[in-house]
């Protein structure tokens, strides 16, 4: 008979829970904060005290030209808004308009709502009566427009601030597809996602995060494919998040991993639209954060962090080649020393004896054993790597061609390393370079350290260990519960098509199962397997040859 | 258990099962079905395996009646409390010596090959801290693990199996059945031939996870079928190169198998290195189905939750017993005791309880 434990609860939180019952909903409202009253001068006091203090907080009084004039005063930050919005949409209008003697214009008691409607021609105005939204907004590049006699404030969007233009992404260069990256704005990066998903089923659920920093975040997913499981549990962990500031989106991303403390990503970064995209149409689900052009994408497998958005845009079988090379170089990245190490240490009768006296001859004469050489070496490529990431651009070529050329060069000619060691170094490092996510590149740079101890003590028994503890550690993690080594285990024969192997697109009839997108089928196929698409392509429809699907 | 925690597919099942069962002993079953059969060693492989499979059928069968349940649970119901805790002590302790058994195999393999003169604390002890490491993990990261690697070793020995396929004499396995060859009198032998057999409790401890309980008798049938035609080619293919005489003679005829392969591995010298690295994979799934199932038959069995402290707490015993098995003698003498006690449950108490849970069937069991 299996026991169940119930955890007791402690009695903080139980109290917390009493008092919130017996609280009354007068009680609840006034704990959202302080409220607006309706006296202008009261209410520009409470603002100055606030937020005036400051020299690009501007207070901009006029009157509103009804039948009986309307002390007004429009709150900004200069710098954050539009300056021609504000001049043309709010102070022009309010102070031009026609009607003043409009039946709406004498009923004083529904004077916001009355300006809102009739008056105000920007584009987006609400109304709030409590001050954190109001100060909030104010914050955010929005005007507050605050009347006599008016307990509520007329919030206008006038955001406008400096931007950087659309540019291509540096960290995700590819030689085909869009030269379309995010930038530093969120309401431009949505912007983009829309631009190219024309559905109306795309929805963009913003929330704000950060205590202090109030940084807007956008929860994008496509509503008819993307898993209503899915999209809570993205919510309820961004909710969650208690921060005092978002600066970038690697805040959030630590916050609301399911694996915090492993050493792989369990949340793809990118800063390429068309991936965000990508992803969208697979069920998966965005978040975007204001001041970062780097998107957060989830959920993730493994192997999916080694797809390159280019993957799709060249034909089936160059995309297998390369996808195949990219994981080959992975392989490499990880394992090439410690595998050296180990053959040269402990089973140097597995090299082919010609290459072993060729490695042997090379290595005459070096000074430090072959692991002292590997580690000092896979360290100075290190070094070098950061001080060129570092270093203006220029320079940091220079600091690639002097770290790179000259000194590998010199300490070969020198007798301190083998050249066998440099080419291993170099090839490492170069496929360390091929992983499209710069996050499970740096996994690997960690994890090559330990192996190369491994390979050193244990040889290839002890890779083997090692290899399979970190399938074993591999095997527990899941990102939003998709297992991270899936489609290969849990094996899921109809994701396979898209991993070693890059199917062509039109027997890719139906979306990853692994995200179980409510709409299972990609639109425009009436295949049902991929193997009646796949013996049907379009050339054959098209010339009317083929089986009808 | 509530069926939020099915989580096992029936494919993870059938692999658990090969998992559990490929390991240490197809390394050494070639020379022994020889020695009991000759040239028709495979068929006694064969016949050995379609006993298992009917056996398999009864376990399954069992295991599907009641899909909430380990066998530790119910077999005190069916038996009563006295015959059902000693079956379950043979349960557990049929269990738990499958694992310094294994840990010796390897300890052999790493120090003939990869690893001379490296010593036994070493290759053993860090074998094993992984191995605990790895059983202390929930089911369905048992089963992923056990999936990836079952597969990519039995890939691997398949490829040596074809590749030493040009050294393959048809003759070497005639003539069949020949009455000078058969040695039914090796008892020894025959019965540590099952040792390789014995991975039907898999499926009667982890059908509570299975998330459709009605498809275990197929799993089960269908890994009982795998095991039987793997270990059944193995061996013919095995006496098929060397002969039934050079079979008998060889310790390890399945690394003998791979150095007896011509074509070098690409890069590297020796193809039967490559055997065993990744082999290694296959005798830790072997050892970590062991161990989990040890710990998960102690804690049904105590009705602790925390499986992980008997892995933990049994970790240095199997240890101390896998020192103790110095020899190929003597860890084969040790084998020959495991298959002792997987027959009796397997063939003894399999039977038995199915029988009673039909039995009792018409009253609450």
């Amino acid at each position: 008979m299996k026991r169940s434990f119930r955890r007791p609860r402690p009695v903080a939180e139980l109290r917390k829970e009493k008092e919130r019952k017996e609280r009354t909903p007068e009680q609840e409202g006034q704990e959202q904060g302080p409220v607006l009253v309706p006296d202008l001068a009261a209410n520009i006091a409470y603002l100055e005290a606030r937020i005036g203090s400051s020299n690009d907080v501007v207070f901009r009084e006029f009157v509103i030209p009804l039948s009986t004039p309307v002390r007004a005063v429009l709150v900004f930050v200069d710098g954050l808004v539009n300056g021609n919005a504000i001049n043309e949409y709010i102070l022009l209008a309010l102070t031009t308009f026609e009607g003043t003697d409009a039946a709406w214009a004498r009923d004083r008691r529904n004077l916001a709502e009355n300006i809102k409607d009739h008056v105000l021609t920007i584009n987006e105005v609400s109304i709030q009566t409590q001050w954190t939204p109001v100060i909030t907004a104010i914050l955010s590049g929005e005007s507050a427009l605050l009347l006599e006699g008016e307990d509520r404030a007329l919030i206008c969007n006038t955001r406008g601030w400096e931007r950087r233009g659309i540019e291509e992404p540096t960290t995700e260069s590819a030689v085909r597809g869009p030269r379309v990256g995010f930038n530093e704005v969120l309401r431009s990066n949505t912007a983009q996602v829309r631009r190219w998903i024309r559905d109306p089923d795309l929805r963009v659920k913003g929330i704000k995060l950060g205590v202090r920093t109030q940084t807007d975040v956008a929860l994008v997913y496509l509503e008819s494919i993307a898993n209503p499981d899915l999209v809570t549990e993205v919510e309820a962990r961004l909710r969650k998040i208690d921060i005092d500031s978002v600066v970038e989106s690697a805040y959030l991303q630590e916050y609301i991993e399911d694996r915090p403390y492993s050493l792989f990503p369990t949340v793809q970064v990118t800063e390429r639209v068309d991936r965000v995209v990508a992803a969208l149409l697979e069920g998966k689900v965005a978040v975007l954060v204001d001041n970062t052009p780097f998107a957060l994408i989830m959920p993730i497998t493994f192997w999916q962090l080694y797809y390159s958005a280019e993957d799709y845009y060249h034909r089936w079988p160059l995309s297998i080649l390369i996808r195949m090379i990219r994981f080959l170089a992975f392989f490499f990245s990880l394992y090439l020393p410690a595998i050296f190490i180990a053959l040269a240490v402990h089973n140097p009768e597995l090299i082919p004896f010609n290459l072993a006296i060729k490695i042997a001859g090379t290595r005459e004469g070096t000074p430090f054993p072959v692991f002292l050489e590997t580690l000092f070496m896979e360290i100075a490529i290190e070094i070098l790597r950061e001080a060129s990431v570092r270093l203006p651009a220029p320079f940091g070529q220079t600091i690639g061609i002097v770290g790179g050329f000259i000194l590998g060069d010199t300490a070969v000619r020198a007798g301190l390393i083998s050249p066998i060691m440099t080419i291993i170094v170099a090839l490492t490092a170069i496929s360390s370079f091929t992983a499209p996510s710069f996050g499970v590149a740096i996994t690997m740079r960690i994890l090559r350290f330990p192996l190369m101890l491994i390979g050193q003590i244990g040889g290839l028994y002890g890779l083997s260990l090692a290899t399979i503890l970190l399938l074993i550690n591999m095997a527990g993690i899941r990102s939003f519960g998709v297992p991270f080594l899936s489609p290969v285990v849990p094996l899921n024969l109809s994701d396979l098509k898209d991993f070693l192997f890059v199917a062509p697109r039109w027997t890719m009839i139906k979306r990853p199962l692994l995200n179980e997108p409510l709409d299972v089928r990609r639109e425009g196929s009436k295949a049902n397997h991929w193997w009646e698409a796949l013996f049907n392509p379009p050339s054959r429809r098209r010339k009317g040859g083929g089986q009808e699907e | 258990m509530s069926g939020n925690e099915r989580f096992l597919s029936s494919r993870q099942i059938t692999l658990l099962i090969l998992g559990f069962a490929i390991g240490g002993g197809i390394l050494t079953l070639p020379s022994l079905a020889a020695e009991v059969l000759g040239a028709s060693g495979w068929l006694l492989v064969l016949a050995l395996g379609l006993l298992y499979m009917g056996s398999a059928w009864i376990a399954a069968r069992l295991a599907a009646k009641f899909p909430e349940e380990t066998i530790i649970e119910y077999s005190p119901r069916l038996l009563g409390k006295g015959f059902g805790l000693l079956f379950n002590l043979v349960f557990i302790v049929h269990l738990f010596l499958v694992i310094p058994v294994n840990i010796r195999i390897l300890q052999e393999l790493v120090n003939i090959s990869l690893l001379p003169g490296a010593p036994v604390w070493f290759v053993s002890g860090s074998y094993l801290l992984v191995l605990a490491y790895g059983a202390t993990r929930p089911v369905d990261q048992i089963a992923q693990v056990n999936e990836l690697l079952i597969e990519i070793a039995l890939l691997i020995g398949l490829f040596v199996a074809l590749t030493a396929f040009q050294h393959f004499e048809p003759l070497h396995l005639r003539p069949l059945l020949s009455r000078d060859q058969i040695n039914l009198d090796k008892i020894e032998q025959l019965i540590g031939m099952t040792f390789s057999f014995g991975s039907i409790p898999v499926v009667n401890m982890v059908v509570p996870y299975i998330r459709q309980p009605w498809q275990v008798t197929k799993a089960t049938l269908k890994a009982s079928l795998v095991i039987t035609m793997v270990y059944s080619f193995f061996t013919a293919t095995t006496i098929g190169v060397f002969g039934y005489k050079e079979t008998i003679e060889l310790s390890w005829v399945a690394l003998e198998l791979a150095k007896s392969v011509n074509a070098q591995a690409v890069i590297l010298e020796r193809l039967d290195l490559v055997l065993i690295v990744s082999w290694i994979s296959a005798l830790f799934t072997t050892g970590l189905i062991a161990c989990y199932l040890v710990g998960a038959a102690l804690g049904r069995l105590f009705r602790v939750r925390k499986e992980a402290a008997f892995i933990w707490g049994l970790a240095p015993v199997a240890y101390y017993l896998s020192t103790k098995l110095k020899n190929y003698f003597v860890w084969s003498q040790a084998s020959f005791y495991v298959a002792v006690l997987s027959l009796v449950i397997t063939f003894l108490g399999y039977p038995l309880l199915y029988l009673l849970s039909l039995v009792k069937g018409k009253h609450r069991v």
